[in-house]
């Protein structure tokens, strides 16, 4: 202790603290640019580490794969058949389906699903799944997998191959009895709402069940050729959730293992072996965790939320040599993994980023840079508080505890009726709503206020306050989701420059750059979406997937936003530069 | 009367050395008028090329006066088991071993309406005499535990937390009296997590008076009978009396639904090698039908096969023991052949004879290897086997980890007949119920749209006990009256208490499997008619990181070790001002050394100047 006694003492002497706090938002700016280069550093070799099993039970590629030579007859045959189906009714496709799954002799039933808009029912989301579980023969009946295909893939082509390999697999899996939990098959109307609604029907209304659901692997083949020469895997769950290791790395392992390239987050070409590529991979990763469940989703994304780890493989290129059926053994493979599995997956990482299908950075790692962004609105915050001059509790806490409500709740009724009008009007209403708040807020605080300023003591605790809890949340949000607190943290860095009283054109420039709005057609050139489809992509992800990223950017950016272009736009006289020099 | 026996034993073992004849045997052991061991196997096609095959296995003690049924002489009766329960003082005895997922819409409803059908795992229940409660519950200590050696199952993991005492949905198959003072109590457990193989099988085959050595019992083959889609083991001893006196009945039956296609298969190839390309079965109406496409035929309904070739091996003769007179007979109507097809060798010069009948029941021969042959050009005919009243289904509802919902959905496929049941549940202690969200919600099956909120019509009556914290299961009974036609879904929530960290399993991340739900219907008579079980619940609890302890104690003891040095030094240190400190500190003999060589530095510094 007397190292720190005496160290604190001579901080005190030299009068380190009044320089701190002077350099406090500098040393802001620093954490939040640390943050960022804390995910560039990453990649660097010798900073992730390599992927391993950690669940000896799985076993991958240890089972021989039978799915192969005249079985691919059978895929064949099966994929005419899907292929005509191309052009057909909902209710055709349904028909198809449960007759071939009974003939296999699964358990078969249909799922009529409905998404419903809460204003307007003409609107609402409804379609067909069919099921069929194969009950396992020696099994304890309260364990089960699902393999499934939608009708239509994310791109919106018709994914023959993948509802083609279900069925098949379903007959072949028919034939074995080693299974220990059951299967359940689905071929569902298309990778977003139907398979999602498919989900939570499953865990409140369905007729038939097979037990929990321990793993998940969607089949993505929308190509017409019989050949493909690498697999895609697909991993990000809804709100920054994500299947277990293990279950990516077996699928890793087994698709090398029968032949196949394995690459992710687009990167067809990549050999993950220089610096760049697996930088790219990271910030791929980290959008593609920001945008999922907006818009049509590889489907795997879906089983988020019950405790499910799901993957999607998506078959790429048709190159070959290895064919439909290799595509059929990965999966039948995965299944012989998680089959073996005798507790849930628990071993491995949770919450990891990829930097190439075998190379990962961990939790731990990663972290940081998020905490050091999001800390640093809370230094902004400290530094604030410290600049007040007048420090009663009506100054410090009451008038802006009551400001920040009235904002928070201002912006909250806004998302809230985003949500309930009908979809034609949704993006006219945002964008009415952008124009209203930032043209409308500042008028009318000149006009409520009148001759009568804000103490600039106020201002600074309401920034401050604000800024406090800001910080809080974007922290509490980054160990679930960091991509979105950290493209949050990074987008809204300049807000934490909003000073009262600033020149009108820097903080136009600060508010602008950092609102919500020019945050939507960022995020919707990410999504290659124009702006409107993409407003209502996320107010039905809201609604449909639960996904959080509407509300937040309603609940939180927009109220932190408001409070930004308040504490800008109040009146008030600029805070005499001296202030700070007499407080250093 | 020792003498007596004694020699009578001698002279069974001569009869059976030298002439082989056991009819003798029988007739020395067999109490005058009773029969003491019948053994009977059913063959049923069920649709979809499956089989469900049926051994059923009676064997009785010799009456006594005792009215428990204890006899000193137990003729085929099972000693090991009979002193059992002569120690545990327990009159009936149920005991199953149960596997696979009955599909009640395709099968109807289970063997026997389901009287010999266990729930997943291992289920045990008994009519226990005692004084009170608890020395009832020391005998059915007593009872699980030896049964628990005798069974080679984890029967001793049902303690207190686990037994429940059904009141309304169990009822005593032979004589359950409290005439002469003495009080049951009926108690049941299940272990729906114990995996039943052949382990159990061999103790159970060990309790039949030919071992399966000879009779249909020779069939029995563990790899064969635990393939099966759904099979069950049963043993339920009861006492039986009439003017003789008491005598102990045991029957022991073995269900199976056998996928014969899978079975035969196996037979060829143990993996599932692909067919060969000659032998896909295509459907060659399609237009793409080629060399490389084939769109696959559903299974062929022309059906031909041998009992060997499911159970890989052929009965090895009768049992001489068995008094019934046919043993086996098969359920199928006309579209099929049956053909029994007896080998022997003829004592003289060991040629081979085999005799081949029609019939439906036949009687099996002392030592002739026999073997049935059953064929049929369309094996979707079957025989009807009745439908199941009620078709029950149950699972988890919700999601996380904190709270759950149980979700149970009756449906009573009959259009014009109501149907009165019991629904009996139990739940361990950690799964903590909440009655009052107990919801019942119904709805007709012929307009869909309409739900019916008729909550009093169908819910007759609800007996609860609710749990105690690691000494007592929850345990639920329902008495409900389901309209026709209609699918009632019963649901309500719990949450999930936190375990201390040794009462975790070692596979905790598994789960916890929650017993199957019992439904046992009920006629007008109140008399119990068929027995239905739901399959088991996977239960996942919040579980933690074993290796946090560590954790938790490295982190303690840093805090713990800085708290004690502030309080320490605080204690022994002498508290004095900036100015003193550093007075003292400067008086220190390596702070002196310092200044020298600062004050030397600074004199060079200010000569060099």
């Amino acid at each position: 202790m007397g190292i720190f006694e005496n160290l604190q003492r001579r901080a005190a002497k030299s009068g380190l603290a009044p320089k701190l706090i002077a350099s406090l938002r500098y040393l802001s700016l620093i954490a939040a640019l640390a943050g960022i280069v804390w995910l560039l550093v990453l990649p660097i070799d010798g900073q992730y580490r390599k992927t391993y099993i950690s669940e000896n039970a799985l076993l991958p590629a240890q089972a021989r794969t039978y799915f192969r030579e005249s079985e691919w007859n059978i895929v064949r045959g099966y994929r005419e058949e899907v292929n005509m189906l191309e052009t057909a009714s909902p209710e055709q496709r349904s028909q198809a389906i449960v007759e071939w799954m009974d003939d296999i002799g699964l358990k078969t039933s249909v799922h009529h699903w409905e998404v419903a808009h809460p204003g307007h029912k003409n609107e609402s989301l409804s379609g067909t799944n069919v099921y069929g579980i194969l009950h396992s023969p020696r099994g304890g009946h309260a364990e089960a997998m699902v393999l499934t295909a939608p009708w239509i893939n994310k791109d919106y082509q018709f994914n023959g191959g993948g509802v083609a390999l279900v069925v098949a697999l379903a007959r072949y899996f028919h034939k074995w009895s080693i299974w220990s939990k059951n299967i359940i098959f689905v071929v569902s109307s298309d990778s977003q709402f139907s398979l999602r609604s498919w989900i939570s029907a499953y865990h409140t209304s369905l007729p038939n069940t097979a037990g929990s659901i321990e793993g998940a692997v969607v089949l993505d083949y929308p190509d017409k050729s019989d050949y493909l020469d690498s697999v895609e895997i697909f991993y990000e769950g809804l709100n920054g959730q994500l299947p277990n290791l293990d279950l990516i790395n077996t699928a890793v392992i087994i698709s090398n293992h029968e032949g196949l390239k394995v690459f992710i987050q687009g990167m067809i070409s990549a050999g993950f072996n220089i610096y760049k590529e697996r930088v790219q991979t990271l910030f791929r990763g980290i959008l593609a965790q920001l945008v999922a469940g907006i818009g049509p989703g590889p489907g795997s994304e879906n089983f988020s939320g019950w405790r499910i780890d799901s993957i999607t493989l998506r078959a790429r290129g048709t190159a070959g040599p290895m064919d439909i059926t290799t595509f059929g053994r990965i999966a039948e493979s995965l299944f012989r993994s998680i089959n073996n599995l005798l507790e849930h997956f628990h071993q491995s990482f949770f919450f990891y980023f990829l930097l190439s299908p075998r190379k990962f950075v961990s939790i731990g790692t990663y972290l940081p840079a998020a905490m050091l962004l999001a800390n640093s609105f809370l230094l902004i915050a400290v530094y604030n508080l410290v600049m007040t001059t007048k420090r009663d509790f009506q100054t410090i806490i009451f008038v802006p505890g009551i400001i920040l409500a009235v904002v928070v709740a201002t912006s909250q009724l806004f998302g809230y009726v985003s949500l309930l009008i009908e979809s034609k009007s949704v993006f006219p209403f945002v964008i009415s709503g952008g124009v209203v708040f930032s043209l409308g807020v500042p008028s009318a605080i000149k006009l409520l206020t009148g001759k009568n300023t804000f103490s600039v003591s106020t201002l600074l605790s309401l920034h401050s306050l604000t800024m406090i809890l800001y910080s809080l949340f974007l922290t509490t949000l980054s160990t679930l989701n960091f991509s979105l607190s950290f493209c949050l943290g990074l987008v809204t860095i300049p807000l934490a420059w909003i000073r009262p009283g600033m020149p009108l054109y820097k903080s136009i420039i600060l508010l602008t750059i950092s609102s919500p709005w020019v945050g939507l057609v960022i995020l919707s050139a990410i999504k290659e979406l124009p702006p409107h489809e993409l407003i209502l992509s996320l107010v039905w992800a809201w609604r449909g997937l639960q996904v959080w990223t509407w509300g937040i950017i309603t609940g939180i950016w927009l109220p932190v936003w408001l409070v930004c272009v308040v504490v800008a736009s109040a009146p008030t006289p600029a805070p005499a530069p001296q202030t700070e020099k007499k407080a250093s | 009367m020792f003498a007596y026996r004694l020699r009578l034993a001698t002279s069974t073992i001569v009869l059976l050395l030298v002439l082989g004849l056991s009819q003798s045997i029988t007739q020395v052991l067999a109490a005058p008028g009773l029969t003491n061991y019948t053994e009977h196997l059913t063959l049923q096609p069920l649709p979809r090329n499956s089989l469900l095959t049926t051994f059923t296995f009676e064997s009785y003690s010799i009456p006594s006066t005792d009215p428990h049924g204890t006899s000193l002489e137990y003729a085929v009766f099972p000693r090991s088991l009979g002193q059992i329960l002569e120690q545990s003082k327990t009159q009936e005895l149920h005991l199953r071993f149960s596997q696979g997922w009955w599909d009640a819409e395709n099968w109807g409803s289970p063997p026997e309406q389901g009287k010999y059908s266990g729930g997943l795992g291992v289920e045990l229940w008994a009519w226990v005499e005692g004084e009170d409660l608890s020395a009832a519950k020391a005998n059915w200590r007593k009872l699980v535990y030896t049964l628990s050696g005798l069974f080679c199952a984890s029967l001793n993991f049902i303690d207190d937390a686990t037994t429940t005492f059904p009141v309304k949905s169990f009822q005593p198959f032979g004589v359950v009296n409290d005439q002469d003072g003495s009080k049951f109590y009926l108690m049941r457990g299940a272990l729906p997590r114990e995996p039943v193989c052949t382990e159990n099988l061999t103790p159970f085959i060990k309790l039949l008076p030919c071992k399966g050595k000879a009779g249909i019992s020779s069939l029995l083959d563990g790899h064969k009978i635990f393939d099966a889609q759904w099979q069950g083991m049963a043993i339920d001893v009861s006492v039986e009396c009439n003017e003789d006196g008491c005598r102990k009945k045991m029957t022991q039956t073995i269900n199976a639904v056998i996928d014969v296609a899978r079975s035969i298969q196996r037979k060829v190839s143990p993996v599932p090698v692909p067919t060969d390309f000659d032998k896909l079965r295509c459907d060659t109406t399609k237009s793409y039908n080629s060399q490389y496409h084939c769109f696959p035929l559903k299974e062929s309904t022309d059906v031909d096969w041998l009992l060997s070739d499911i159970f890989g091996r052929q009965i090895q003769g009768s049992c001489p023991l068995a008094e019934n007179e046919h043993h086996i007979s098969i359920q199928t109507p006309e579209t099929w052949n049956t053909a029994y097809i007896s080998t022997s060798k003829s004592a003289d010069d060991g040629s081979e004879s085999t005799f081949i009948s029609q019939e439906k029941s036949f009687k099996l021969e002392q030592d002739v290897p026999t073997n049935i042959r059953l064929n049929s050009h369309d094996s979707s005919k079957i025989s009807s086997s009745p439908n199941q009243p009620v078709l029950v289904e149950r699972s988890f509802t919700g999601h996380g980890l904190e709270r759950g919902g149980i979700r149970s959905t009756f449906t009573n496929p009959s259009r014009d007949t109501p149907v009165r049941f019991v629904y009996f549940e139990s739940f361990p202690w950690f799964m903590r119920l909440y009655l009052h969200t107990l919801q019942l919600q119904s709805q007709s099956l012929l307009e869909s749209d309409e739900i019916l909120s008729e909550q009093e019509n169908i819910l007759k009556d609800i007996y609860y006990l609710p749990a105690v914290d690691r000494k007592q299961p929850s345990q639920l009974e329902i008495e409900m009256i389901l309209p026709p036609a209609t699918s009632a879904s019963l649901t309500y929530d719990f949450d999930k208490a936190h375990l201390f960290i040794e009462e975790y399993p070692p596979d905790a991340n598994y789960g916890f499997d929650i017993a199957p739900g019992i439904l046992t219907t009920i006629n007008e008579s109140d008399e119990p008619q068929y027995t239905i079980r739901t399959t088991s619940l996977l239960l996942q609890l919040p579980t933690p990181d074993f290796s946090m302890p560590y954790n938790v104690i490295i982190l303690t003891g840093t805090v713990m070790a800085l708290t004690f040095g502030n309080i320490f030094n605080l204690l022994t240190k002498r508290i004095v001002n900036e100015e003193e400190a550093e007075e003292i500190a400067s008086q220190r003999p390596i702070n002196q050394y310092i200044a020298k060589i600062k004050s030397l530095l600074e004199k060079r510094g200010s000569t060099n100047s």
